[in-house]
């Protein structure tokens, strides 16, 4: 590579970069769909001939934004597995990690638009989170064995619990309206799931609800 | 809508008794009337549609749940477990009307019931969870509404996912399934001990 490419490699270099950190908040706030490559360029100050030289689709974009905060979320997650440290303060420090992602979600029909509109940059992210949560799995696993990690439930009843309550407080915040960000429903979801909504003082014993009956008048 | 007479309580127990052996596309007015004991003519001057019968029968299923927490505010976790069970098998068989084949059977009439029962479910979930009986026994002052929206998410997770393509509900487990969810929800994963654990919601 001579001078001048060198100099239009690091200069585009530079811009794919300013365009993936202005459009991945944007996609965030305001939707997939919303966001307009009109808009993504604007904000970035660049016309959108050069955002469609540097990403051939909006798609391609938003594959590159998710593929930079997922790769960023395994790194982190990577040091917390690696450990050292104490094994309580790493499964919370992983919950953390995650749950903060989370929280950055504001628009309600953002995943759900990433899923019917990009299923590509779909497929690759329930494959990448698949697999954290595999390794999530295994800290999981750890904290139960040392009774960090309450060890009635099942690692796959844990899992399915898990997943499916992200795709239904995604779907619950896509049917009815309401003033709530997601983030925050993620977020609060993610601090029940892991601390529970009772005082732990109200916890022992154990709160079972799978053997009780209902009333009889239920029925 | 005034109240109903025992006369149309009784079309309604028919209707849903019906609906649930067959799914409601496969129902008709006719059969209702029938099954009643009435004539079609006078089936028709109670209700003026199979829609209209099923919208009441939700409502119906409403009312009684609104009942049921107004009558029962837990005091003790047991006491809230226990509502919750009930609150979930209520639920269950509306639930499965609804998502059932109604999506594809009269998706204008789905919509409406959907989103009609998600507000009854909000309502009921938030008068539960912000009964001053209730209060003390959570971990720390909590949004009410944000709350609301995760427990009714939970109770209403498997329908939620059916026909996102992303899970088929499994009607047989899904009880056992939503229970478990709450049970998670409600003590948590992490045992106490130690540390008390910082709250992350309050790193944002």
């Amino acid at each position: 590579m001579d001078g001048m490419d060198r100099q239009k490699f690091d200069a585009d270099r530079m811009v794919r970069e300013r365009l993936v950190g202005v459009a991945m908040p944007m996609f965030l706030n305001d939707g997939y769909i919303a966001s307009t490559s009109e808009a993504v360029a604007r904000a970035a100050g660049v016309s959108k001939k050069t955002l469609y030289r540097l990403f051939p689709s909006k798609e391609h974009l938003l594959a590159t934004c998710v593929a930079s905060v997922t790769a960023a979320i395994s790194r982190d997650l990577a040091a917390v597995y690696a450990g050292p440290g104490d094994l309580r303060e790493r499964i919370e420090t992983a919950i953390t990690i995650v749950s903060r992602e989370y929280g950055r979600i504001r628009s309600p029909r953002f995943l759900d638009e990433a899923r019917t509109v990009a299923p590509a940059v779909w497929t690759a992210f329930t494959t990448w989170r698949s697999q954290e949560l595999a390794r999530f799995a295994d800290l999981l696993m750890l904290g139960i064995s040392e009774r960090i990690v309450r060890d009635r439930y099942t690692i796959d009843d844990i899992g399915r619990s898990y997943t499916s309550m992200i795709f239904a407080c995604m779907e619950l915040l896509h049917r009815i309206p309401s003033s709530v960000e997601p983030g925050v429903v993620y977020h609060t979801f993610i601090d029940l799931f892991f601390h529970g909504l009772m005082d732990p003082a109200y916890t022992t014993p154990p709160i079972q609800l799978v053997g009780i009956e209902p009333r009889p008048w239920v029925r | 809508m005034g109240a109903m007479t025992t006369q149309q309580h009784f079309v309604l127990d028919t209707a849903w008794q019906l609906f649930s052996e067959r799914g409601y596309g496969k129902v008709t007015m006719h059969d209702i009337a029938r099954m009643s004991g009435i004539s079609r003519r006078t089936l028709y001057d109670r209700f003026p549609s199979k829609g209209d019968i099923l919208v009441r029968l939700v409502q119906r299923v409403g009312r009684r749940a609104c009942v049921l927490v107004r009558t029962h505010a837990p005091t003790t976790p047991q006491e809230l477990a226990q509502t919750l069970v009930d609150l979930v098998d209520i639920h269950l068989p509306v639930a499965l009307l609804i998502h059932g084949g109604l999506r594809a059977d009269d998706q204008a009439l789905w919509k409406h019931l959907d989103r009609w029962h998600h507000r009854a479910l909000l309502r009921i979930i938030a008068a539960l969870l912000g009964h001053p009986s209730s209060l003390g026994m959570f971990r720390r002052p909590v949004d009410g509404t944000v709350t609301t929206l995760v427990i009714a998410a939970a109770i209403d997770a498997p329908f939620l996912l059916a026909g996102t393509g992303t899970a088929t509900p499994r009607p047989l487990s899904a009880r056992t399934d939503i229970l478990t969810t709450l049970a998670v929800l409600l003590e948590g994963l992490i045992a106490p001990g130690g540390e008390p654990a910082v709250s992350s919601i309050d790193t944002v």
